[in-house]
């Protein structure tokens, strides 16, 4: 469904002043060309292409730089955005963040970065009318990923989850072992949260597999390389919540419900035992009960 | 089953890994610390309040002052020009390692380098300044905007621009990189191959594989032997670093650190560099915020590449100038 492109999104002027040099495009094979190693992150997500200008303005160096980028679900739209949300949210989009020059937002199927680079000020009003214009051009509307909606909502940092497939996204959110233990990958929807809960910072980390067997396997497989040295359980155990403490004092809660693995990390004890419980009653209220509903409906 | 042991985080929070790194990263206790060495290395971080105005402007004498107090303080000498001689003959071919990716190199920094190189007796005119495939030559060409220059690669993907020298002083930014971690020193000769395609992850997909496995192998870069013999000197621009999401840019993560990092060990320079991301962050959080993923390629280049020293006991920082938040 490529009804449209990023490059016709672009405005034609900025303040009455054309792109320079001309907008460029770029698609999965050459996006290191525009931003080297940063392209990890989108390849990451189903990117399919980018369109990026620099518009000058004002009498010196000044610039805005917009980048609008075509992926190719609304959900990996939003998890781009999703991962560096923090800032103000005008009411931009589906999502927007903007702070010291630079906006962020999601619509649809586009993920939007508009940046001003001024030593004056950081021309705020002009970038925010940009994205309010470039928003109104996005002919489409898009989901956010379900799995988001099973996070607890009580102790959630704001703007801190991050919805991502891969383990170069989870490297650079939270560093757990250096090979990929977890089998993550474009198949694999996962999240990751901050919590603040009394002294504790707790993580949680939501992965979803294709099938119960995928998960089980995953968890048997990382529990085998982060705890070598605690007591192995079996995987008929594997649906109730291990909890362990490490090293640092703090503790982690590991929990597989059907296809779901789910970790907490830096918790406190009691913490590390009931986030994973109440994430796995509200997949349950999320996927299972309408999965029911599904069946009975065909 | 698990052929290859996997580092995870637990062996940093031990100290049973890097655990130098893992202590600068506030992932381990002190206390697994290495018993202390000699120094081996010296790396100078200069600071100067005045080197931005408040509009973010560099003040060329400031940094020029900073750059030569600097070098005097890595090479031990009483002059600025002393201190050039030391690194640079009148007859070297001398080409500077600049980044124009993202968040480039200022050209106010690559001109008083060259002005100072000038010093020890290379003609200015002669000095060059490259990043990629593109670069230029003299006083006039340190913006990229004038490069004209295209030095090209050779057969194993390295840049003419390094054997046509014969001496390099590399001046990265300062950036948490993603896929890295870190980018700085030892990074920023990832602009001095080709064929570094991020999406690709296996050796026969890539001329040299530095994107992978969070970066582990990025010394091998330096490792090159003609950038490892001829790389006199490292200034890394730290006036506006980037502390989280880089390499994009992200100016909620940007400030004004107003400071260089010079030194002639790329990776006790690296060292210092992510002490100081690291402090940023944590200040920034209010807690701990370490670095993602850990740049474990700073300490791989310490112990399989043998190109310097990655433990922060057997460095000798020096610190100059400005020191409120130095976080070193």
């Amino acid at each position: 469904m490529d009804d449209w492109k990023a490059i016709d999104l672009l405005p034609s002027d900025v303040e009455g002043r054309e792109a320079t040099p001309p907008p460029r495009l770029f698609g999965p094979s050459d996006l290191h060309k525009y931003m080297n190693g940063g392209a990890a992150l989108y390849l990451a997500y189903d990117f399919r292409e980018l369109a990026v200008a620099s518009y000058p303005i004002g009498p010196g160096e000044d610039a805005v730089i917009i980048e609008i980028c075509r992926m190719g679900r609304s959900q990996d739209a939003f998890g781009i955005y999703s991962d560096g949300a923090e800032g103000e949210h005008p009411d931009i989009g589906q999502d927007a963040g903007y702070g010291v020059g630079l906006l962020r937002f999601w619509k649809g199927r586009a993920f939007v970065r508009i940046l001003c680079l001024s030593e004056e000020d950081e021309r705020r009003d002009l970038v925010l009318a940009l994205g309010r214009e470039i928003a109104a051009r996005i002919p489409e509307t898009g989901e956010r990923p379900r799995l988001m909606r099973v996070l607890p909502r009580e102790g959630l940092v704001a703007d801190r989850a991050t919805y991502f497939h891969t383990i170069i996204s989870l490297n650079h959110l939270y560093f757990l072992s250096d090979g990929n233990p977890l089998g993550l990958g474009p198949h694999t929807d996962a999240v990751f949260a901050e919590y603040e809960i009394g002294e504790h910072a707790p993580k949680l980390l939501l992965v979803r597999y294709r099938s119960e067997d995928e998960a089980a396997a995953a968890l048997a497989r990382f529990e085998g390389v982060y705890l070598p040295d605690r007591p192995a359980r079996t995987s008929a155990q594997d649906t109730t919540v291990r909890v362990e403490v490490l090293e640092d004092g703090q503790a982690v809660g590991l929990l597989r419900t059907e296809a779901l693995l789910i970790f907490c990390l830096d918790a406190g004890r009691s913490t590390a035992q009931s986030l994973p419980q109440e994430v796995a009653r509200l997949f349950h209220r999320e996927f299972t009960t309408e999965a029911k509903e599904e069946v009975i409906d065909e | 089953m698990n052929e290859k042991r996997e580092l995870t985080r637990r062996d940093f929070m031990r100290g049973t890994a890097y655990a130098g790194m893992a202590i600068a990263l506030g992932m381990a206790p002190a206390t697994a610390a290495p018993s202390r060495q000699p120094t081996k290395s010296r790396v100078v971080v200069i600071r100067d309040a005045k080197v931005l105005d408040d509009k973010g402007k560099v003040q060329t004498e400031v940094l020029a002052r900073m750059l030569t107090d600097g070098l005097k303080a890595v090479a031990g000498t009483a002059t600025a020009q002393e201190a050039w001689k030391r690194y640079f003959k009148p007859d070297d071919k001398v080409t500077i390692k600049s980044n124009v990716m993202i968040t480039p190199t200022r050209p106010e920094l690559v001109r008083a380098i060259m002005e100072g190189i000038a010093t020890a007796g290379v003609p200015i005119e002669e000095i060059r300044v490259w990043d990629r495939n593109r670069g230029g030559k003299g006083p006039d060409q340190t913006d990229p905007k004038t490069w004209q220059w295209q030095p090209g690669f050779d057969a194993n993907s390295v840049s003419n621009a390094v054997h046509e020298a014969t001496a390099l002083v590399n001046i990265p930014g300062l950036k948490n990189h993603m896929v890295s971690g870190l980018g700085a020193a030892l990074k920023n000769w990832a602009g001095a191959v080709t064929n570094i395609h991020p999406r690709y992850t296996k050796a026969e997909d890539l001329s040299f594989l530095i994107h992978a496995d969070s970066g582990a192998d990025i010394g091998v870069l330096n490792a090159i032997p003609a950038i490892r013999k001829k790389c006199r000197l490292i200034v890394v621009e730290a006036l506006r670093p980037l502390c989280n999401g880089g390499p994009m840019v992200d100016p909620r993560y940007v400030w004004p650190y107003k400071g260089l990092v010079i030194g002639t060990d790329p990776v006790a320079v690296d060292s210092v560099c992510l002490k100081i991301l690291q402090g940023r962050r944590d200040q920034m959080r209010g807690r701990s915020w370490p670095l993602s993923p850990p740049p474990k390629h700073v300490a791989i280049a310490d112990t399989k590449y043998k190109l310097g020293t990655a433990d922060l006991s057997k460095i000798e920082i020096v610190r100059l100038g400005w020191e409120e938040n130095a976080f070193v």
